[in-house]
Parts: structure tokens; C-alpha cells; sequence
């Protein structure tokens, strides 16, 4: 048997082993998200203030909290994980022509990454850990929980060694030559902020583990600014690798044209620009804690987070640029006249889009957060989750499930399952994120506190016209991540259908006339003044409101 | 191509005048954003505040417990420090009474574990954390008169969402 076979993706070599790696690190990823989706029916459930939710779904302050906890550790590290490593191996071999290199290694950190994650699930699922995500001590765990959280980090950072040891082999094999493709290259920058958040989650666990036992004293806000290195850190990997993501489908969804729109020398500087900025950016978690000086507060918190908005700007622009191009070149049209033109039916396409919106979402509600003043009217309340829930749930979401639409079908050389489902999937998702951000954002204006169990007999009336849309837009998200585990599985499983593995999943361009990027470049530039609005409203909300200082 | 490696002359080819433009205003756009560090002398009485103590919590306690026993439902009178301690699952006040437009002193701390202290109500929206062994110090003077709820805003155990007082402007 031949070591690799040829992908219907540009003719790419995939190798069985590298092959073998990348699909059972999307198989964890798919079952992470399946739990994490269960949890979430019962955490939006608990926040609908619907009591006759509540009391089907059997919910108490009880059981609220673990399925709270289960809810973030599958969604915020473990499903991004899975799919990260998924997506680096599949960069650093596939895309390479490379075999995975040291296998020893891949399947150490597979194992070890299998055993922390089921050791949380397990001491989380009986009760023992409802500590949730982010575990604050001196708010104690079963100590299975720590060494759980110890043995994932330890092997992601073992995947993120084979990815640059995969690399380093195939430059030495004469496999690549002169520089990295552009999606490797931002999964180097990705891979690079991983490694510093395994640094701190190491850090952060094996202290936690050692005060849990009883071994030292712990500093509660050491550990919350060493805890959010891991925690904040970790959705900077998302970050990078969301846009990866982008870039490709963008490209893929235009069958390869939009590639020729896209400056790499432009998107490697910006890439590069990611990882200097998210080094300092993990301070906007203790703007209002007593612990931190103010000066340090100003300049990681509220300076450092707001230059990260620099890459992240200029990738959009690039981004919706590049697309504009595209259209226009195969289509004379007005300024905003292209948007109408977007193949909006096209998976790639669609989920680029709905990644981008979500992600620029997320990004304006993060502006008043990470704002030392500003955050004092939102800390901690629901439209810390809005934020998140757009940039995590939405944008990187939304750009995994089209990215693995087309990664899947690119090493089993079968047809997607559906490819129609997987349209409607990205719609119905997209929807449901953002009425459930919208209605996050509006119980959080209103002071609704994030990560609180709320039956109606709490007597805080406030908010249950917000908290439905929330929980509405919940279950219509949850109803579209059924379809897309459903689409994977069914791919995985079916006998494949004949005919070409990507037909009807890449429009088709043609480059007729002059490419205009200015419809995008004044779009983005829209969003931004709106952006630039909300901030200053954000100020000016804190002005009227009572004097505290 | 994205997927292809190339040499480095084929994709160094310099920016457009277009991109140039757009690095521009990405950083401007977030030099705006960075220049709300003058807000301290715009507004200096609508501002995080910096202050804290460390004090032994079972000081605190006592701190606390005494202030409770004296003001608890009664209204404060001006110059009084009002202290708060957080602990699983309540606040050692169930009811503060505060007059409107006094600019009260606040002493806030946990003696378990992390707490949020949140004032919400009548279009008001204020957060803390609480944090055990440091003793959080701020000044607050309220704008209107109504009843305020005060609540936990930080997951601290099973019975955090029970965790709140009230706190009435007269």
C-alpha cells in the first residue's frame, strides 16, 4: 500500500498516517462540541427564566454549575484544542506534502490530551469540580480536576512540538522550498501563542495542584493573572487561527481566485503583528480587582488589548478586500453592488462572512470591556459573554465547521455528506449566535451577572425579556451544531457518492474586469466609526451613572 | 496561492498605496481607543478605584459585623465608613441605607472565597471583584433616589445566585 494518496484539493499528497492523526483529532473535537452542545441546552436553559424550562430539564443550583462547567471546557478548551491541533497537523503535513514526524510524539499528546480531558469530564460530571472554567481559588476542585486540566495542556503543547518538528522534516526532505504557504505561516504564529499558553497553563495547574494537596499557600490574584494566560491566550490561538481559516476559504469558496487578490507580504506582516500584540493582552480580566496597580492595569489591560485591534483591522480589511476583488473582476458593479454578487450560497463563502460579522461583533462589544473605566459597568455580566459568544462561538466556530467541510472531503477524497445541509447548518448556526448575542448583550447593558443560576423566583425581574432571546438563540444555535457533527459523522461513515469530492462547494470567477477593493475598504471603515460610536457612548453611559472612584 | 511555499521575491512585493492606507488607519483606530487614558482628567470622579488594604480577615469580620449590628435598615449618616464582607453564600448587610448626593466611603472584602460586588438597579450597573485578604476601597455618592440590589456578580459555589442585599437611597 502506497504511504500516501493524491487529494481532490490541489493534488496534494496525504499521507495515511498524518491522515490517521488529523481525523482523530477532529473525531475528540466532534465529541467535545457534542458535549459541550448537551451542556449548553441546559445552560441556556437555567439563564431562560422560563420556569417551566427549568423544571423539565430537572435544573437546580445543583447540577446547574456542573453542566455550567462542562459547558466551557468543552467549548472554550476543548473543542478549539481538538480542532486546532487537527488544523495545525493538517498545515504543517497535508498542505506540506509531508508526513507527520515524530508519530511516537503525535500519539503521546493524543493520549495524553484523551486521558486529561476524560479525568475532567468524569470529576465535573459527578459533581466534584463545579469550579467552572476558570476554577478561581480558593474555590476548590477534586484535585482529578487539576491534573485533568495539567495532562490537556501538557498535550496540546506536545502537538504544538509535532507541528514544528512535522515542519522542520519536511524542510530538511526538501518537501517545501523558499518560504512557508500563507496558512502555514499564520499557523506558525498561532502555534508560537500556544506555546505560551501551555507555558501558563502549566504554570497556573501544577501550582493550583500543589496548594489543592495542601503542599503551599496560593496568591489568589497571582493565580488570576496566571490564569488568564492560559484562558485569554488560549482564544488568541483561536484568533490566529480563525483567520487562517478565513484566508482559506476565502480562497477555497472562489475556486482559487481570490488568491490572486490576496498580498502575502501584507498578510504576514499582520500575522506577525497578532503575535506581538497578544503577548501583553491578558490584563483586561483584573481591570476592577483590587490587587493590581493602576498603571499595570492601564497598560496591559486597557493599551495592550486595544493595539491587538491593529491586526485583526488589518486582516479584515485584506479579508473582505480580497473577496471584493473577486466578485468585482468577474462583475461590473456599484460600490456596495458586489455584496449582492458574494456566492452567499456557497459554504466557504457563507461561513467566512458569518465569521467576519461575528467576529467584528464580538470585537465592538469587546472595546467597553477591556477599557479600565468602562469596565466597571461590564464586568462580569452577561455582555462579557456576548463578547465571547461572538468571537469564540461565532467567528471561530463558524470558520472551523466551513473549514472542516472542505478539510474532510480533502483526505478521504469523499464528497461531503450533504453539501446542502451543510448551508443551511451555517445559516441556521449563525442566526441562533446572533440572537443569542444580542439578547446576552442587552441583559449584560442591564447588569445581568454572567455564570449565575436564575430561576424567576430570584425576585430580579430585569431581564427575562433579554435572557429569552438568549436562550432562544441558544437552542437555534444548538439545532444547527447538531447538523454539523451529523454532516461530519455521516461523511466519515457513508459510502461516498460519485462524481468530483468538491462540486457545488467552489464558485466559479473569471477575471473579466479591473478588481476594486474600495467597496470593502469603505465598508470596513463603516464598521468602524460604529465601533468608534459604541465606545464613546460606553463613556459617555459611565459619566451620567453615579461617582465612584 | 495561500497553500502553495514559494520564494521569498514571489510574495515580497511591496503594498499598495490601498494597504498602506489601511495600516494607517487600523492604528489610528486604536490609538483613538488608547487616548481614553486622559478620562482621569476629564472625569477623575468616575474612575476604577485604586485604593486597597491588607487586612487580616477575621479583622475585617469584626469590622463588619459591627458596622451591621449598628446601620443595618438604618439610614447612614454622612462620614460613616461603611464595611462590607462577602462570604459563601451572603453579605454581612441585608439592607443599606444611603442618603442621596453623600459621598459615602465603602470597604469591601471576601472571607472565603473570590466574590463580584455588583450594584445594579434604576439604570445603574457597577462591578467589583472581592477578593479574599485584600480589602477593596471606594467612594460612591448616588444620583437618585430607588432601591438598588446588591449582588454577587462572581460564580463562588452552589448557592451564589441567592447571594445579594439591598441597598435603598432615601
Amino acid at each position: 500500500m502506497e504511504q500516501f494518496v493524491i487529494s481532490p484539493l490541489a493534488g496534494l499528497k496525504v499521507y495515511r498516517t498524518a491522515r490517521k492523526f488529523i481525523i482523530l483529532n477532529l473525531i475528540m473535537a466532534l465529541i467535545s462540541v457534542s458535549i459541550g452542545g448537551i451542556a449548553a441546552i441546559f445552560v441556556a436553559s437555567g439563564r431562560s427564566q422560563i420556569d417551566t424550562l427549568i423544571s423539565i430539564l430537572n435544573l437546580n443550583p445543583m447540577n446547574y454549575y456542573a453542566w455550567l462547567t462542562l459547558h466551557g471546557m468543552n467549548m472554550l478548551i476543548f473543542w478549539i484544542l481538538w480542532a486546532e491541533v487537527a488544523i495545525l497537523y493538517f498545515l504543517s503535513t497535508v498542505i506540506l506534502n509531508n508526513d507527520i514526524y515524530p508519530a511516537k510524539l503525535a500519539w503521546t499528546s493524543f493520549f495524553t490530551m484523551v486521558i486529561g480531558q476524560a479525568m475532567i469530564e468524569y470529576i465535573v460530571g459527578i459533581g466534584q469540580a463545579s469550579v467552572l472554567f476558570t476554577a478561581y481559588v480558593p474555590l476548590a476542585a477534586h484535585p482529578l480536576f487539576y491534573i485533568g486540566y495539567l495532562l490537556f495542556v501538557a498535550g496540546a503543547g506536545i502537538a504544538v512540538l509535532v507541528f514544528f518538528l512535522s515542519i522542520y522534516k519536511a524542510k530538511i526532505d526538501g518537501k517545501y522550498t523558499g518560504s512557508l504557504p500563507l496558512v502555514t505561516w499564520g499557523a506558525v504564529v498561532a502555534a508560537i501563542i500556544a506555546l505560551i499558553t501551555v507555558f501558563y497553563g502549566l504554570i497556573t495547574f501544577s501550582f493550583t495542584l500543589a496548594w489543592r494537596i495542601g503542599l503551599i499557600e496560593m496568591n489568589v490574584e497571582a493565580y488570576r493573572w496566571y490564569y488568564w494566560g492560559l484562558g485569554h491566550d488560549a482564544q488568541y490561538i483561536n484568533l490566529a487561527a480563525t483567520i487562517i481559516a478565513l484566508y482559506a476559504l476565502i480562497v477555497l469558496g472562489t475556486g482559487f481566485t481570490a488568491a490572486n487578490f490576496i498580498n502575502e507580504k501584507y498578510a504576514r506582516i499582520a500575522f506577525g503583528l497578532l503575535l506581538i500584540f497578544t503577548i501583553p493582552a491578558i490584563g483586561h480580566h483584573i481591570l476592577v480587582d483590587p490587587g493590581f496597580s493602576y498603571i499595570f492595569k492601564q497598560a496591559s489591560g486597557s493599551v495592550g488589548s486595544h493595539l491587538l485591534s491593529i491586526p485583526t483591522v488589518l486582516h479584515a480589511f485584506a479579508l473582505t478586500g480580497a473577496l471584493s476583488a473577486t466578485v468585482t473582476a468577474s462583475y461590473r458593479t456599484s460600490l456596495f453592488g458586489w455584496i449582492k454578487r458574494i456566492p452567499w450560497g456557497n459554504p466557504a463563502i457563507a461561513a467566512a462572512i458569518f465569521s467576519l460579522i461575528s467576529l467584528a461583533y464580538g470585537g465592538a462589544l469587546a472595546q467597553p470591556l477591556t477599557t479600565l473605566q468602562t469596565n466597571l459597568n461590564y464586568h462580569n455580566t452577561l455582555w462579557v459573554n456576548a463578547h465571547f459568544h461572538g468571537t469564540v462561538a461565532g467567528s471561530t466556530t463558524i470558520a472551523f465547521m466551513g473549514l472542516f467541510y472542505y478539510i474532510l472531503p480533502s483526505l478521504i477524497s469523499k464528497k461531503l455528506y450533504s453539501v446542502k445541509l451543510s448551508k443551511i447548518q451555517l445559516y441556521t448556526f449563525f442566526i441562533g449566535i446572533l440572537i443569542l448575542i444580542t439578547g446576552m448583550a442587552l441583559a449584560g447593558y442591564n447588569g445581568d451577572p454572567r455564570r449565575t443560576f436564575m430561576p424567576s423566583d430570584l425576585g430580579l425581574p430585569f431581564w427575562s425579556s433579554y435572557t429569552f432571546l438568549l436562550a432562544l438563540g441558544g437552542l437555534i444555535a444548538i439545532a444547527g451544531g447538531i447538523m454539523f457533527v451529523f454532516n461530519m459523522i455521516a461523511t466519515i461513515l457513508y459510502k461516498g457518492k460519485v462524481g468530483e469530492v468538491f462540486e457545488g462547494m467552489m464558485a466559479k470567477f473569471e477575471i473579466k474586469n479591473t478588481p476594486t477593493k474600495k467597496g470593502a475598504f469603505v465598508l470596513i471603515f463603516i464598521i468602524l466609526i460604529l465601533i468608534m460610536v459604541l465606545y464613546l457612548f460606553s463613556f459617555y453611559r459611565l459619566g451620567i451613572m453615579p461617582t465612584i472612584y | 496561492m495561500v497553500f502553495k511555499s514559494k520564494k521569498v521575491e514571489e510574495w515580497d512585493k511591496g503594498l499598495t498605496t490601498e494597504e498602506k492606507l489601511w495600516i494607517v488607519i487600523a492604528v489610528v483606530f486604536a490609538l483613538m481607543a488608547v487616548t481614553t487614558l486622559v478620562w482621569p482628567i476629564i472625569n477623575p470622579t468616575h474612575e476604577v478605584p485604586t485604593t486597597t488594604l491588607t487586612i487580616d480577615s477575621k479583622a475585617f469580620e469584626n469590622l463588619a459585623l459591627n458596622f451591621s449590628a449598628k446601620y443595618d435598615g438604618k439610614p447612614v449618616p454622612a462620614g460613616q465608613t461603611i464595611y462590607i464582607l462577602a462570604r459563601q453564600y451572603y453579605w454581612s448587610i441585608s439592607k443599606l441605607v444611603l442618603y442621596k448626593g453623600i459621598e459615602y466611603e465603602i470597604m469591601v472584602s471576601s472571607f472565603d472565597v473570590v466574590h463580584g460586588f455588583e450594584i445594579v438597579g434604576n439604570d445603574v450597573v457597577f462591578n467589583l471583584m472581592v477578593i479574599p485578604g485584600i480589602v477593596y476601597v471606594f467612594h460612591i455618592s448616588f444620583n437618585q433616589r430607588g432601591v438598588y440590589y446588591l449582588i454577587c456578580n462572581e460564580y463562588c459555589g452552589y448557592g451564589h445566585s441567592y447571594m445579594r442585599a439591598l441597598i435603598e437611597v432615601i
